[in-house]
């Protein structure tokens, strides 16, 4: 015990700050570790169900999906959200994550997760049971959107809208448009098919319930 | 409704657009405590959902960058004869200002786009220990550049997940500090143990 203490009195100042900054260098690597542990563990999941296959499950919410990304996976026209989730609709609230905007808005968590992923789960359910065409919310065809979040939000049947465009419909129903555009190796690329979307949406779509 | 600092610059960026994101960048590169990295993924992000413009967003936001580091390193410049007054007659100081004549260029590039959380120390460093401005822009620039061509594509890339990978790229930089300062640490200690202790026995025996 003498020993010990000799010895640890004999450590310089020096020698305990470069151990401290080992302790702390190694107490940063794992809590960061185990952040990065999370990523990949959520890009698993992300593969594992197949997002552009349609047709999700909303227990596959994540909180770190926007709700444009919510949006366009599970076909609700953001309008619909944003009503069902009594959040006004912003060019940001439709690109931060669920887990941010929940904070914001302080909803607080129930079951461990943000409140508002439940509010979304709940509408998600409701619209499909109820269907409401709301118009495009956005008023202009976006690359992220998908044939069918514009056939729903339009109340236009998704076959004719591939029909319309000369496409096949099988299997691309959920890709976003700019991805559909190039697998599809549309003629004139992303920009033409937004823009002969965009044509039958001002012909055929709805006019949005708020403007 | 509680806002955080971030909440708030996302807002920010998506209501008055890139000059913005130029002005954020700015008071980062000063210093201040913004969310730098966040910032410029979710630029990518919002250029690919069409909510900030595709060639201003950039420019600007690059612009800001490079004027915020270089005003950073002008405080520290100016703030050197202080240093100099108190620390420049020391053998450590002196070493140190050496060692980043030798080192400063790669520690000026690799802390703007990889180990950002020490790139305010490093600027200040390079100003007050003489280091030549022109190699520091010339430093700075390339890093900064890498940073926004690395961070920004990867929120183009991964558009409305951004959020997602954004979280990734918090977490792998922080490891990686976390390794700069274990690395670090344990040099000191090889290099600390290796010298005769002052107050240790003269016999060696403990």
């Amino acid at each position: 015990m003498k020993n010990l203490l000799n010895r640890l009195k004999s450590v310089s100042l020096a020698q305990w700050l470069a151990l401290a900054l080992v302790i702390l260098g190694l107490g940063v690597m794992i809590y960061k570790a185990r952040g990065m542990l999370e990523f990949y563990k959520e890009v698993q999941y992300a593969s594992q169900h197949d997002f552009a296959a349609g047709n999700l499950s909303p227990d596959l919410i994540r909180p770190w999906m926007s709700l444009r990304y919510v949006a366009a996976a599970f076909a609700v026209p953001q309008q619909y959200l944003y009503q069902a989730a009594n959040i006004q609709p912003k060019k940001e609230t439709s690109m931060i994550a669920i887990n941010r905007l929940n904070s914001q808005m302080d909803l607080g968590k129930v079951d461990g997760q943000p409140a508002l992923m439940q509010t979304l789960r709940a509408a998600i359910l409701a619209y499909r049971a109820n269907p409401v065409a709301t118009g495009l919310l956005e008023k202009q065809v976006e690359n992220w959107m998908t044939m069918q979040y514009v056939a729903n939000s339009c109340a236009i049947s998704v076959e004719s809208l591939f029909e319309g465009l000369n496409l096949p419909a099988q299997g691309n129903a959920y890709k976003p448009l700019n991805f559909l555009a190039t697998e599809t190796d549309y003629s004139g690329g992303p920009k033409a098919l937004l823009a002969n979307i965009q044509k039958i949406v001002d012909e055929r779509c709805v006019k949005p319930a708020v403007p | 409704m509680s806002i955080d600092l971030t909440s708030l610059a996302l807002g920010w960026m998506a209501a008055y657009g890139a000059p913005m994101v130029a002005g954020i960048l700015f008071f980062g590169g000063l210093g201040v405590p913004v969310p730098g990295t966040l910032v410029v993924i979710a630029s990518g992000a919002f250029i690919r959902q069409s909510l900030l413009d595709a060639v201003s967003t950039p420019l600007l936001g690059y612009l800001g960058t490079i004027l915020g580091d270089g005003l950073l390193f002008a405080i520290g410049f100016f703030a050197s004869h202080w240093i100099e007054r108190r620390f420049g007659a020391t053998s450590a100081w002196k070493s140190a200002q050496d060692l980043f004549e030798r080192r400063g260029g790669i520690a000026i590039f690799l802390t703007r786009w990889l180990l950002t959380a020490v790139a305010l120390p490093v600027t200040l460093v390079a100003g007050s220990s003489g280091y030549r401005f022109r190699k520091f822009f010339l430093y700075d620039l390339l890093g900064e550049l890498l940073w926004f061509v690395i961070y920004g594509g990867l929120g183009y890339a991964f558009g409305s997940q951004w959020e997602l990978i954004s979280d990734f790229i918090s977490n792998f930089s922080g490891f990686l500090v976390g390794a700069l300062a274990l690395g670090v640490g344990i040099y000191a200690l090889v290099r600390l143990g290796r010298k005769p202790v002052k107050n240790a026995p003269a016999d060696g025996s403990v």
